[in-house]
């Protein structure tokens, strides 16, 4: 493929080099005096929390912002974009989180979308899947070129567009938390692709906020804070302790507080739940067998791989299931309930937090006030009308005791940082008074920073007498937030774990279902077993 | 939607044939000796008169040619400045742009009302503050105007049938009858005098569907009559154009040799029934005159000689045949 | 991080002030700005008769108030519908159902007022709640359940009247109906405000007062700005879009009712297409066709501006042609502000 310039560019001329790159909004100083580097061949990653400055420079790099102050060099020679376009001749391409596939369109056409190859003013169909199967090939993929992307994975998806910036001739790849949405195994395709894109001496800037991904793919690791650089780490070297430091700016005791709470009075306790769905919905696995308890001041974690039904067992319990018929129990306190709709569930004192912030929890455009307070009208007015001196105060009350960081709540929540607008959908269900929360994946997409915080939240919400049952496709997390995890696979549960006792590998085992190591499973101390509960780590 | 908006047209269209009126010929039968017909209004020749014209719609041709003709009539009288409201068939819309004449104080008002009833009120407003009103087509309620000019729809219909009777089928025949909008008074009426003017001959109507004024309604309703009809010998059409949709059914069926058809309403535009006739589509169509120039005359004598003015004047109608159409459409775009 | 990527400027959240410029105030309330530039417009451009500018006289504006009542009235409604994410295609027709409503039970059934309007309202409200209902259990979009309903409507009142208008005279005797009833037409409160703009501005003002202080209202706005959010905080989805459909019929019928005070009868073939000028009057207005996004005040002055321009351009006579035209730049333009109005 001939570029402008080859992979033997000197070594001394970096790839990219931005220096003294400042970009002001207003009276937020989006980024100061940045200088940083991508050589050919190599991941740069970036890290910071939210408003750090990582997305205001990397617009500034693909030519989305263009009025800094600084200076742009691309293999030595000044550069400064008039906009999108005009980067991405120079070669630079940026992987966006949403990706802009069309979805009904293939492999192929999206590639060469509003460039199509022609023959005879036809479209040649053959030259273009030809094509994209050589792209394909050299990032090793092997994708059906005339498949629609729609029946693409998330993951392959994310190759697609890969391949379609390197049709571009992109050198350099901006990827914007490009793992957020893969499965494990579809993360290991992407490094491969990653680490076979740096072999061709491509430069890619990597952003992320998961540290294990950094010091598995990434080179070089540059950590911003307040539009600045804060640090610069190896990835081989670095500590989570070093990295969280040079983001908030202080030094972080602990990511995770300690489970450390004692189990009181059983609150949720569910049976050999199975639902017959009424419709078979490709993609969801509805709970088939799964049992669960959840005590006063637990947390309980809910582990499995993708599709091992953990958004559907929590989806059922809140009543916004798939519809259909169920089997097994679940028991309230001594209460049995079948909770038919959200409505119902959180007056019987189960809240839910969905996995999906922007799709499923918040109007976006709706101010903090109204998002926090639309679940428990009841409470701040009577006879159907709202007091709004009351309203207010308990949107208030809500956003100081959880922390969120909002210039005013009549703010809209959609300009909150991820974190903060986690927290807005927590302090909504909290508002409600729930026996037990729900949580579906609540630090995804939310900084370090944040993710602290929203834990020692859970952590002194339990020792109020709450339980959780908390969902997560993260391990460290469940480890060490949780009193006790239960794995599911393929909608069933399959293993209990302590996690004072059990570590990462062990939930993985039983998800990928494996046969655990027998001292790691146990039969949780003090909880009854359910009578024709799976046995822990039992293989169907 | 589509089929409703469709389904309204072809009602409100009924308003452009539903003329009251009475008496047989073209004599004036109102009595116009009303001391109102006279107004204050009349201010003589040396004044300039702003005439206000509030149309029930544009969307149909005939209306169309309506405003033309006023327009046209006007622009011979230098005294005269004509502004035009559309209602764009809504009741509502041309009780506003009535409101709106009166505000401005025109000094007379020309109204072709959409419907009667709802016009009433505001029609009266304005004839008792002074204005003048010249209402065209079709009447509003009471007698709260000046005069009503329009066309007798039932002797239209009867000068058809006696035009069938005697010179289209003088040795009698099989008639089919395309009839407007079933419940609407003009077409009604112009089936009842039809009637009356084959009544005693031997014509025969054989079959009697209703198309609903539309072109496309009417060749698709004659499509299914051929089908059931071997003999056919004139269609009788409420207006030109399902008359014209008759023939393209007729043409397709291969069946047009030998068949009569005759329309009602002859407007002398090139989409319309008179150019029809010229091309030999139809074998004949009567006029349904606009009322146009007819309401520029009253004005005249209204607001510059001050004279009085009938209370009713009913318009004759023209029968159009190959022998006249060339002449009546070059005699009816002359000033134009 | 998922945020910011997609949004022009990033906010530090601890030192962040909510934007809040002048333009955007000015934004905020778009469609009443555009009601001043208009009626300035129209003083302006007003044609005058002796030195008095006919638009601002008495007379006119009392005109102007009356004809856009009937409109404003189920813009109310209308709003409420858009603003949970929902469009209600079957207004004009319900419109037309209420007057012939009321003229057969005033004039053919010999009803009292009071009983014939109650009725009317309550077909209404039952024709618009059956229509939320098809909507949200059925889970058929409310476009085309309302195009059905437009339809059905239509013939209901078609059956109802047997095809022609209903003229209602009034007095005592039969076939007459109660003199009450013409309060609805020429009359006047105070001597100055008709009757039909003093139930427009009692609806509007009690909608507005109504979207302020009722926990009903802030699910409208959770519904329409994240239906599936609304859901899972435990809104009664169904039941606030049945019920705001429902309220839109109502209010579609008392316009009906309105109308046929206003012409003295009762005709099935009336208000066609009125529910693209109440549509048109609610987008002016600012509210968002996507839902979540709006306000009744912006729908009056959307309909208050259409009002106006109407008036305008047939007070100056403009061809009835070119004002169509002009009326379709208006939206456009109003639509225009809003999509590049600051979201604050």
């Amino acid at each position: 493929m001939p570029h402008e310039w080859g992979t033997a560019a000197s070594a001394a001329a970096p790839l990219v080099a931005l220096s003294g790159i400042t970009k002001r909004y207003g009276g937020v100083q989006a980024c100061q005096d940045i200088d940083i580097t991508v050589a050919a061949g190599e991941v740069h990653a970036l890290l910071g929390e939210n408003g750090a400055g990582k997305s205001t420079l990397m617009r500034i790099l693909s030519g989305d912002v263009t009025d800094y102050a600084g200076r742009i060099e691309i293999n030595g020679a000044p550069r400064r974009f008039s906009g999108p376009a005009d980067a991405q001749a120079a070669g630079i391409a940026m992987i966006p989180q949403e990706l802009d596939l069309v979805p009904a369109l293939s492999v192929a056409e999206n590639v060469f979308l509003g460039r199509e190859l022609r023959r005879a003013r036809c479209l040649d169909r053959g030259a273009m899947a030809a094509q994209t199967r050589e792209l394909l090939t050299r990032i090793g993929v092997r994708l059906e070129p005339g498949r629609p992307v729609e029946q693409l994975r998330t993951g392959e998806q994310q190759l697609v567009v890969i391949a379609k910036a390197l049709s571009l001739n992109a050198r350099v790849l901006i990827m914007d938390e490009p793992t957020s949405a893969l499965s494990s195994s579809e993360v290991d395709l992407l490094f491969e692709v990653t680490r076979e894109l740096r072999r061709d001496g491509v430069g890619v800037v990597y952003i992320s906020h998961r540290m294990d991904e950094i010091s598995r793919i990434a080179d070089r690791a540059t950590v911003l804070r307040n539009g600045r650089v804060a640090a610069t780490f190896d990835p081989r070297t670095m500590t989570t302790a070093q990295v969280v430091e040079a983001m908030v700016g202080r030094p972080v005791q602990q990511v995770f507080s300690a489970p450390g709470s004692t189990a009181g009075e059983e609150l949720l306790r569910v049976t050999d739940l199975t639902v017959h769905p009424r419709h078979d919905r490709p993609g969801r696995r509805d709970p088939d067998g799964i049992s669960v308890t959840v005590r006063a001041g637990e947390i309980v974690g809910l582990a499995g791989l993708l599709g091992s039904g953990r958004t559907e067992l929590l989806e059922t319990l809140y009543g916004v299931g798939s519809p259909g018929t169920s089997s097994g129990r679940i028991m309230l306190g001594d209460r049995e309930i079948a909770p038919r709709s959200a409505r119902q569930a959180l007056r019987r004192g189960l809240a839910f937090v969905p996995e999906d912030r922007r799709v499923a929890g918040l109007v976006l455009f709706h101010s903090v006030l109204a998002n926090i307070v639309v679940a428990s009208l009841a409470a701040v007015g009577r006879f159907g009308l709202v007091s709004g001196r009351r309203e207010r105060r308990a949107a208030q009350d809500t956003a100081s005791q959880l922390g969120i960081k909002a210039a005013a709540i009549t703010q809209s929540v959609g300009n909150l940082s991820g974190g903060n607008q986690q927290k807005v959908v927590l302090g909504r269900m909290l508002r409600t008074r729930p026996r037990v929360l729900l949580l579906d994946e609540p630090t995804r997409g939310v900084d370090i920073g944040a993710k602290a915080e929203i834990y020692q939240l859970l952590g002194a919400l339990a020792r109020e007498g709450l339980g959780v049952l908390l969902a997560s496709s993260e391990l460290p997390e469940l480890i060490g937030v949780c009193d006790r995890v239960v794995v599911l696979r393929h909608g069933r549960s399959v293993a209990e774990f302590d996690t004072a006792t059990a570590g990462e590998a062990d939930l993985l085992a039983a998800a990928m279902g494996e046969q655990p190591a027998n001292d790691a499973a146990c039969a949780p101390g003090g909880v009854p077993q359910p009578a024709g509960a799976p046995q822990p780590g039992g293989m169907p | 939607m589509r089929c409703s908006t469709r389904i309204v047209a072809a009602i409100l269209a009924t308003g452009a044939f539903a003329a009251g009126g009475c008496g047989t010929t073209s004599e004036n039968s109102g009595g116009g000796g009303s001391g109102q017909s006279t107004t204050s209004a009349c201010k003589g020749a040396d004044h300039h008169y702003l005439i206000g014209m509030s149309q029930a719609n544009l969307a149909e041709p005939y209306r169309v040619r309506m405003d033309d003709d006023i327009r046209t009539a006007a622009a011979t009288v230098p005294q005269f400045n004509v502004e035009f409201a559309d209602a764009a068939q809504d009741n509502s819309k041309q009780v506003a742009d009535v409101e709106n004449f009166i505000t401005k104080r025109v000094d007379l008002l020309v109204i072709s009302p959409n419907e009667a009833t709802p016009l009433t009120a505001v029609v009266a407003k304005a004839y008792r503050q002074g204005i003048p009103v010249v209402v065209l087509d079709r009447k509003v309620d009471g007698s709260a105007y000046n005069t009503f000019i329009g066309a007798n729809n039932v002797d239209i219909g009867r000068q058809a049938g006696q035009y069938v009777a005697k010179t289209l089928l003088p040795q009698g025949g099989k008639v089919v009858e395309l009839r407007g909008l079933p419940g609407s008074t003009p077409a009604q009426e112009r089936g009842d005098g039809f009637r009356q003017g084959i009544a005693g001959s031997r014509v025969q109507i054989i079959d009697s569907q209703a198309a609903d004024w539309l072109r496309d309604k009417g060749r698709e309703k004659f499509d299914a009559i051929l089908k059931s009809q071997p003999a056919i010998d004139l269609v009788y059409s409420q207006n030109d154009p399902m008359a014209e949709g008759a023939y393209l059914a007729a043409q397709e069926a291969g069946r047009v040799q030998g068949m009569k058809f005759i329309g009602i309403d002859g407007l002398p535009v090139p989409s319309g029934g008179i150019k029809a006739v010229e091309q030999g589509r139809l074998s004949a169509t009567f006029v349904y005159p606009t009322g146009g120039p007819q309401a520029i005359e009253a004005a005249k004598k209204l607001l510059i000689s001050c004279q009085s003015v009938p209370k009713n004047q009913t318009l004759p109608t023209e029968l159009i045949t190959p022998q006249n159409a060339t002449e009546v459409y070059a005699r009816e775009n002359a000033h134009r | 991080m998922t945020d910011t990527a997609t949004r022009p400027a990033e906010h530090d959240p601890v030192t962040a002030r909510p934007r809040r410029s002048p333009l955007a105030q000015l934004a905020r309330f778009q469609s009443v700005l555009g009601l001043v530039v208009v009626f300035a417009g129209a003083i302006a451009y007003s044609p005058t008769r002796d030195g008095e500018i006919i638009f601002l006289s008495g007379e006119n504006l009392t005109n102007i108030i009356r004809t856009m009542s009937e409109i404003g009235i189920i813009a109310v409604g209308m709003t409420l519908v858009i603003l949970v994410g929902g469009i209600d295609l079957s207004v004009g027709s319900v419109l037309s159902l209420g007057a012939v409503g009321s003229a057969v039970l005033l004039v053919d059934d010999h009803m009292s007022v009071l009983p014939a309007v109650l009725l009317v309202l309550l077909i209404g409200l039952v024709f618009g709640a059956l229509q939320g209902a098809a909507s949200t259990v059925l889970g058929i979009q409310a476009f085309i359940v309302t195009l059905a309903g437009l339809q059905i409507a239509r013939g209901l009142a078609r059956i109802w009247s047997g095809g022609q208008a209903v003229p209602i005279a009034y007095g005592t005797g039969p076939g007459e109906a109660p003199v009450a009833f013409s309060l609805l037409g020429e009359r006047t409160f105070n001597g100055i405000v008709p009757i039909p703009a003093l139930i427009f501005i009692v609806i509007a003002g009690t909608a507005m007062l109504f979207l302020r202080v009722s926990a009903f209202s802030r699910h409208v706005y959770a519904i329409g700005g994240n239906e599936k959010a609304a859901r899972l905080s435990g809104v009664p989805v169904t039941r606030v879009k049945i019920t705001v459909f429902a309220v839109c019929g109502l209010l579609a019928a008392l316009a009906g009712i309105v109308h046929a005070g206003q012409l003295n009868q009762g005709s099935p073939n009336d208000a066609i297409g009125y529910e693209l000028d109440v549509i048109a009057a609610v987008v002016i207005g600012g509210t968002a066709l996507s839902g979540g996004r709006g306000t009744v005040l912006g729908t009056v002055a959307g309909a208050l501006l259409l009002g106006v321009l109407n008036n305008i351009l047939a007070l100056n006579s403009v061809d009835p042609n070119v004002q169509l035209v002009i009326k379709g730049l208006v939206i456009v333009a109003a639509a225009a502000v809003a999509r590049f109005a600051p979201r604050t």
